[in-house]
């Protein structure tokens, strides 16, 4: 279970998420919010690698940034970062097998947890090709698969549909629907259609802040809105007061 | 690690690592073959390119890595904390292997070519510290890449390398960069422990160094742990640095050990070269006696034991000096036409090492008498002597000419250079 409390971060010397709480168990929830909005700098504050000013990043209850178990609550969330770019001389599987270490799997196990990753995002056949040969689709999926070989509890999700053709857009969000069974998926994106079709819970951040979080089919508003008729994408543009910049 | 290393962006550079070796190595064509420990200190010598060279390369790879939007997936992984050094290993490894090879290659050349290996610890720290100083250089590569994430990094890289290795003078900092490339033969000479451990020291504590300010620079969050580790190692540097400043900045000193010679004995002549660079006795000594005869059909009393001359080492009594030309010292065979002037002096005088030197009758003698040879066994003319003050005596035929040469050879052979007298007929201008 992922647990955020007063959640301030800064960058540079300016603040850019303000004051964020939420809790989010298994499912998928989707982190909305136009660009600029502070999404990335949120995951990645999620992740371990950017420090709060103030507050703090619960993983099952280990904090993230501060004492013994931060360790073990890194070991429990994988980043899909939203820029793809590991060095292209690698193959699929070498990445795979690579990243396998670095997350710490046990050596007699990385091969098969290799195996299930390339299976999971269905690569199998693309093991032996360079990343750089990889279309941005497949590249996407090798990053999503490096996330899943330490079966983490938290998965973060970076405009991960982003740049698809809708044949493989729906392919990954079939992927991310069997994922989120099972774990805490957190997809930040700018696409609605994607939230709206994938997570039943949604954040919308603007402006570093959490303006509304909750079911998806709430976002409009309490029912008989006259908004909701718009669906997730007319109550998200309500929701910022049309400020889209 | 396999991997990391096949994939590494400085495989595609291992040709010009492996052309940029062989030239530093043979750039001054091979007089060390055939000298054990002047071939393993000329090997690592080399470093003083190829480190440069390294520190770009781990630069770039490591550049390469950092810039990447992934990097920050990297380390936000379990083993994040490795993703910085694990990228520039690969490079080093690279590095060390091409080196090694080479260093091994030249040292079984020395071997095949008659050089008797030794291993002692000195020879153990010239072949290890070349090592280390590669490890130093990628460890700065990594470093400037780490802190400054742009590719100028990768010049400024190689220039913070060469410039530690080059001019240490300049940047008032002790010369122990510089881990081998020694011009001459090592005969007489060894290895200066004080100052190889100086200089392993000041290695290490930079490659620590390097590494501590990377991971320092990596750290989410520097804290007030990261800061003192950082200053800890900056300080243990420093004290390197200021101990080897007190330890001697030559690297070689004057050997103790006795020097083991390689003797051959014919015709009541014995012919001795230091066993280490002894690779031309045979020709030497062959050279000796035949080059002798007309000496000894006039009636000139020989030496009877010629001996390589070792810096350092005081000449016996009585025993013939061979002065080697340092370019030709490990050469199979010599320059034949050198023999007669090795011929012509048969004795180390205390004059020729002292303050005072001999006077000048004594070196027209010598330069007369290997012309007087020089010509007997057909090496040269007299005509090639016409401007020499002796020339016209060496026209001569006067039997007074073999009396002369029978006297004064016993002079020199004698030390007696005062009573050196030269002919009637040559007048010291
Ligand atoms: N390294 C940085 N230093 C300073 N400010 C930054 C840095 N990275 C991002 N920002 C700022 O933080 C704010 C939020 O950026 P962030 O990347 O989190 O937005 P986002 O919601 O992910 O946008 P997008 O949809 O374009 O990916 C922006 O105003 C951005 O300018
Ligand atoms: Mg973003």
């Amino acid at each position: 279970m992922l647990e955020v409390r007063s959640l301030s971060v800064e960058r540079g010397r300016e603040e850019i998420l303000h004051d964020i709480s939420f809790v989010a168990g298994a499912g998928a929830l989707g982190l909305l919010g136009v660009n600029g909005a502070g999404k990335s700098t949120l995951l990645r504050s999620l992740a371990g690698l950017l420090p709060p000013r103030s507050g703090s990043v619960l993983i099952d209850g280990a904090d993230v940034y501060e004492g013994r178990r931060r360790a073990a609550a890194s070991r429990q969330v994988a980043l899909v970062p939203q820029d793809f770019d590991f060095p292209g001389t690698f193959t699929v599987r070498e990445f795979l097998c690579h990243m396998a270490w670095m997350r710490a799997v046990p050596r007699r196990s990385s091969a098969a947890r290799v195996d299930a990753a390339l299976e999971a995002v269905d690569l199998q056949r693309q093991a032996g090709r360079r990343l750089n040969t990889l279309s941005g689709g497949m590249a996407r999926r090798a990053a999503i698969a490096q996330a899943l070989l330490a079966d983490p509890a938290v998965l973060l999700l970076d405009e991960s549909t982003t740049g698809l053709d809708p044949v493989q857009r729906a392919e990954i969000r079939l992927l991310l629907r069997s994922l989120a069974a099972s774990r805490c998926v957190v997809l930040a994106s700018h696409i609605v259609e994607d939230i709206e079709q994938l997570a039943t819970r949604v954040a919308v951040l603007h402006h570093g802040r959490l303006l509304f979080d909750g079911a998806t089919a709430d976002v409009a508003g309490p029912s008989g809105d006259p908004a909701r008729a718009g669906g997730l994408e007319a109550g998200f543009i309500s929701l910022i007061g049309g400020d889209t910049a | 690690m396999r991997t990391l290393i096949r994939r590494s962006s400085t495989v595609g550079f291992v040709p010009v690592l492996v052309v940029v070796q062989a030239f530093c190595l043979l750039q001054r064509g091979t007089p060390w073959l055939g000298e054990w420990d002047w071939t393993a200190d000329w090997a690592g010598g080399v470093t003083v390119v190829t480190g440069p060279l390294l520190a770009g390369c781990t630069a770039f790879e490591v550049l390469r890595w950092r810039t990447a939007a992934t990097w920050s997936l990297l380390r936000q992984t379990p083993r994040g904390g490795h993703a910085a050094w694990l990228c520039a290993l690969p490079v080093l490894v690279i590095g060390v292997v091409v080196h090694v090879v080479a260093t091994a290659s030249v040292l079984v050349a020395t071997a095949m070519a008659g050089g008797e290996p030794r291993i002692d610890t000195g020879f153990v720290l010239v072949v290890v510290l070349p090592v280390v100083a590669l490890a130093a250089a990628a460890s700065i590569g990594a470093a400037t890449a780490a802190c400054w994430r742009s590719l100028l990094a990768v010049p400024l890289a190689a220039a913070i390398v060469f410039g530690l290795t080059a001019f240490p003078d300049r940047l008032m900092l002790p010369d122990v960069l510089k881990v081998g490339g020694t011009t001459g033969s090592l005969v007489g000479l060894t290895w200066d422990s004080r100052q190889q451990a100086a200089a392993l020291a000041v290695l290490v504590m930079v490659s620590v160094f390097a590494v501590v300010v990377m991971h320092a620079r990596d750290a989410v969050r520097r804290g007030p742990a990261s800061r003192s580790i950082v200053a800890a190692s900056a300080v243990a540097l420093v004290a390197a640095v200021v101990l080897a400043q007190s330890v001697p900045s030559s690297r070689l000193r004057p050997s103790g050990a006795p020097i083991r010679y390689a003797c051959t004995a014919a015709s009541g002549t014995t012919v001795c070269l230091a066993s280490q660079t002894s690779r031309q006795l045979a020709w030497l000594a062959a050279q000796i006696i035949r080059q002798s005869e007309p000496l000894a059909a006039i009636g000139v009393r020989l030496p009877r034991r010629y001996q390589q001359v070792v810096p350092y080492r005081r000449q016996p009594d009585g025993v013939a000096p061979i002065l080697l030309e340092p370019d030709s010292i490990n050469a199979r065979r010599g320059d034949a036409r050198r023999v007669p002037d090795l011929l012509a002096m048969p004795a180390l005088c205390a004059a020729d090492t002292g303050e005072v030197p001999p006077p000048d009758e004594v070196f027209v003698a010598r330069s007369a008498i290997s012309a007087w040879l020089s010509v007997r066994n057909g090496l040269s003319e007299t005509s090639d002597y016409r401007v020499e003050v002796f020339g016209e005596w060496l026209g001569q035929t006067a039997p007074d000419q073999q009396a002369w040469i029978r006297t004064t050879y016993a002079q020199l052979t004698a030390c007696a250079y005062a009573d050196v007298r030269l002919p009637e007929s040559v007048v010291l201008p």
